[in-house]
């Protein structure tokens, strides 16, 4: 039970009225009552105003005595005080200057008072003048047979003036009272480590603020023991930067080195992830801090998954509800590289589910926007002629996201994940059709996700649909898509060109060969459509169009990869038909229960220059 | 302090120069690109994101020179910097472009000539008789590129400044019955890229017209 005496006393008979001293115990009384706050219980707890001394003891009576097992008392009094006798005395309505001992509550009695009701944790804050006076009375407390002894009282007490100073009101109120106030409410910054506020910090905090006004709060703790308790932290983690110290601060001491060499880059990345999204940086950091690790698997999966929970926390802050899944992506694909050993698949797995829940959620999320407003996929704030350009990327984006995900689900998700992407891919083909264009060789990697999730869901009108939509823009444009890497400050050159059928000034924003044909091609011959497509190959004549086979499909996590074979052909040249691309195609064939194949194909995605050929390819072996 | 002196700048704003240096770099490459469009049009340059080796399973005829690494190195010096020797500029721009240029010109003589050897297309102007009966059996041994408009090119000749020199006189001094073959051959040859661009033409389901 948390307990609550809260007395202001501003009316007096035999001194000067205070004119806030009420107001303030009011203000204590109703912070601490908060349950976001102080959780004292309401109940038992008293505020009192300009009580008598009778009063004030019966309250004591009251809240000390007649409650057993009081986990923490806290006493709070604002007005006049003074030592004398040897002893502080707050002065109450009644109190006579020279009957202070009977008439005036010294802090001894309060004292005597907790000795004999033994609460575990007492608080005692004191806002009146000449209160740093209260030393006098410690004597009654520091005993050997009160205190030490296990299970003994703890108390801490504030005072919020010396012993030879005043303490000060304004007509916000008490001077430390507003200061303490401001701890507790979250006006002030105590600290941000902790749930729980402890007096002695907030004391130290106060003793601070309060200087320049003449005051010099004292703060005493006496027999502290155990965790704080006074009331809760609201600045608590609101520091974004709070994660990401956490993680250097418990990073594993042996393999801290990558944490030293990368500690700038770690901050950049980290300080921009909810503005920024740049792929190719953040798998370069990740990897880098991994590398280390890698000879130890459990130490690998331990430090990516704290990398993952790290930095998803600071990518949820972004408005850009993808940005998390991002950064689990991009941390579970710089596991491909060590893959074969049970903790690291079995680590592996985690992230992918992980990715896998939060795209889910993502989807939710848009399909309830979709159902509400069409143009939920245009963005909140900026937007305009630069969704010219965006907009089909954001389309395949997340349609091929969604396809991933259905791709990568486990059991459990797997039918959830299939609805909503045959909920998302139905709702962008009715209402987004003429944004459903290739633009960018970037865009390669999405339709092959996209279609091969169409095509195991056996949604062939749709993978028609949209095979015929990015085939036709690829026939308008001739082929000459931007490359993936293109320059934001150059993607207007590049519409303007595509828009006016010229590209003699952006010729150096064309990707060639592109790779976006070679998928749209093999779709053609899974769905049958070749025969079809053939007829208009002729408006493409002279198109280069290309393939980067790897040597592993493990390596798609690199940045730059060595090795492997880059094939060529042209329409016109060595193919009229698609048959002529089919004949000398190669196929890669990975299981799609294999994390190989999961986590390049979510490597393909986050890194837009290579394509998962292994997907659309098992439906060309089917048919073969 | 001996170390921290190694160690400090004195008003360096490493983002203005990475940005500079960026600059440069695009100039560089600027400069290159135009060397390059004079042997290669831009629209049939290709690039390579991953690897290094390349090759059309679909033609494995096609010769493959494979892929070389060009480089040069450029020194300003110290002194340069200090006396603020602005020229260091151009000088280096001149030096990019000769060096980086030959290494180009070089390699594309170096591959059609493989590519010749491969093939057989080679003509031995002593054996010949002269220059322009050398000629002569080059354009006989040549296939006119024609484009998908039917519009036929005529091969570029490269000549060395001698060999050119001595080239122009014979062609000059030929006679009306050389001329009259001259033109002869040209024509079958462009008759020859004319056909072979319909059967080529004819190998695709449908050509012309409509559009999905």
């Amino acid at each position: 039970m948390r307990i609550l005496l809260a007395i202001g006393c501003n009316a007096y008979e035999h001194a000067d009225s205070l004119y806030s001293a009420e107001d303030d115990a009011r203000r204590i009384f109703n912070a601490l009552l908060k349950p976001e706050i102080g959780q004292f219980d309401p109940e038992c707890s008293l505020l009192l105003e300009s009580p008598t001394i009778e009063q004030v003891r019966l309250a004591l009576r009251k809240t000390l005595f007649d409650n057993s097992d009081i986990e923490n008392f806290t006493f709070f009094f604002a007005g006049h005080g003074g030592v004398s006798s040897g002893s502080f005395h707050m002065w109450l309505r009644d109190t006579g200057q020279k009957t202070q001992s009977m008439t005036a509550l010294s802090l001894g009695e309060l004292f005597r008072f907790l000795n004999e009701t033994s609460p575990r944790q007492s608080n005692i804050i004191i806002d009146a003048c000449q209160s740093g006076g209260l030393v006098s009375d410690l004597g009654v407390i520091l005993k050997p047979e009160l205190i030490g002894d296990v299970g003994t009282p703890a108390l801490t007490l504030i005072a919020t003036s010396a012993q030879n100073q005043n303490s000060g009101e304004t007509s916000a109120g008490g001077i430390g009272t507003n200061a303490i106030l401001d701890c507790i409410e979250g006006r002030d910054f105590v600290q941000d480590s902790a749930s729980v506020l402890d007096l002695v910090e907030i004391g130290r905090r106060v003793s601070k603020k309060i200087e320049p006004y003449g005051q010099n709060a004292i703060v005493w703790g006496l027999n502290l023991y155990g965790p704080p308790s006074f009331c809760r932290n609201p600045r608590f983690e609101t520091d974004p930067n709070t994660s990401l110290r956490g993680l250097i601060h418990h990073w594993p001491a042996d393999i801290d080195v990558a944490i030293k060499d990368n500690y700038n880059e770690i901050w950049d990345v980290y300080g921009v992830l909810d503005r920024q999204w740049n792929a190719t940086q953040f798998i370069t950091l990740v990897g880098a801090i991994l590398r280390p690790c890698r000879e130890n698997g459990l130490a690998l999966v331990g430090c990516a998954e704290r990398l993952a929970v790290t930095f998803s926390a600071k990518a949820m802050q972004a408005t850009d509800v993808y940005r998390s899944p991002l950064v689990s992506a991009g941390v579970a694909v710089c596991l491909l590289p060590s893959l074969g050993t049970s903790e690291i698949d079995a680590g592996a797995e985690f992230l992918i589910c992980k990715l896998v829940d939060e795209i889910v959620a993502v989807n939710e999320l848009l399909i309830s926007s979709m159902k509400e407003n069409k143009y939920c996929l245009l963005p909140k704030d900026g937007g305009g002629f630069v969704e010219l350009y965006q907009l089909p990327l954001r389309i395949s984006k997340i349609l091929a996201w969604a396809g991933a995900t259905y791709i990568c689900a486990q059991d459990s998700t797997k039918e959830k994940a299939k609805l909503q992407f045959i909920e998302i891919f139905r709702f962008a083909l009715e209402h987004y059709s003429g944004s459903i264009i290739a633009v960018s060789d970037s865009q390669a990697s999405s339709w092959e996700v996209i279609l091969t999730a169409a095509m195991m869901l056996e949604l062939n009108d749709e993978a028609e649909h949209l095979v015929c939509l990015v085939f036709k823009s690829i026939l308008t444009c001739e082929g000459n898509l931007s490359k993936f890497d293109i320059p934001p400050e150059k993607a207007l050159v590049y519409l303007l060109s595509r828009q006016r059928g010229d590209y003699s000034n952006a010729s150096d924003l064309i990707e060639r060969p592109i790779e976006t044909l070679s998928v749209l091609l093999r779709a053609a011959k899974a769905l049958n459509l070749d025969s079809v497509l053939d007829d208009y190959l002729w408006e493409i004549d002279g198109l280069r169009f290309a393939c980067y086979r790897p040597t592993s499909y493990a390596n798609y996590s690199y940045i730059n990869m060595e090795g492997g074979f880059n094939e060529y052909w042209e329409v016109g040249f060595d193919v009229f038909r698609i048959d002529d691309f089919i004949g000398s195609w190669t196929l890669s064939l990975l299981e799609d229960r294999d994390l190989v194949y999961k986590l390049s194909l979510v490597g393909s995605l986050l890194l837009e220059d290579r394509v998962p050929w292994f997907c659309l390819d098992a439906f060309l072996s089917e048919s073969s | 302090m001996e170390n921290k002196k190694l160690f400090v700048d004195y008003f360096v704003d490493s983002v203005f120069v990475e940005k500079f240096n960026e600059s440069l770099r695009e100039c560089l490459s600027k400069i290159q690109q135009r060397t390059m469009a004079k042997y290669c049009s831009p629209e049939n340059a290709q690039r390579l994101k991953h690897g290094v080796d390349f090759s059309n399973p679909a033609a494995p005829q096609v010769f493959n020179g494979g892929v070389e690494t060009h480089a040069t190195h450029f020194e300003i010096s110290l002194e340069s910097i200090i006396a603020h020797d602005v020229s260091a500029l151009e000088n280096c721009f001149i030096s990019f472009q000769k060096e980086m240029g030959e290494q180009f010109i070089r390699m594309v003589y170096s591959t059609i000539s493989k590519a010749c050897d491969q093939s057989g297309n080679v003509v031995d102007a002593n054996k010949s008789g002269s220059l322009s009966l050398a000629f002569l059996e080059m354009l006989e041994k040549l296939e006119f590129c024609i484009d998908k408009n039917g519009v036929v090119s005529f091969p570029d000749i490269h000549l060395g400044t001698d060999a050119f020199n001595e080239f122009t006189k014979e062609m000059q001094e030929a006679t009306p019955e050389f001329n009259e073959l001259l033109e002869s051959v040209k024509g079958r040859k462009i008759a020859e890229a004319q056909e072979r661009e319909i059967l080529r033409k004819s190998k695709f389901a449908r050509y012309g017209d409509s559009s999905i």
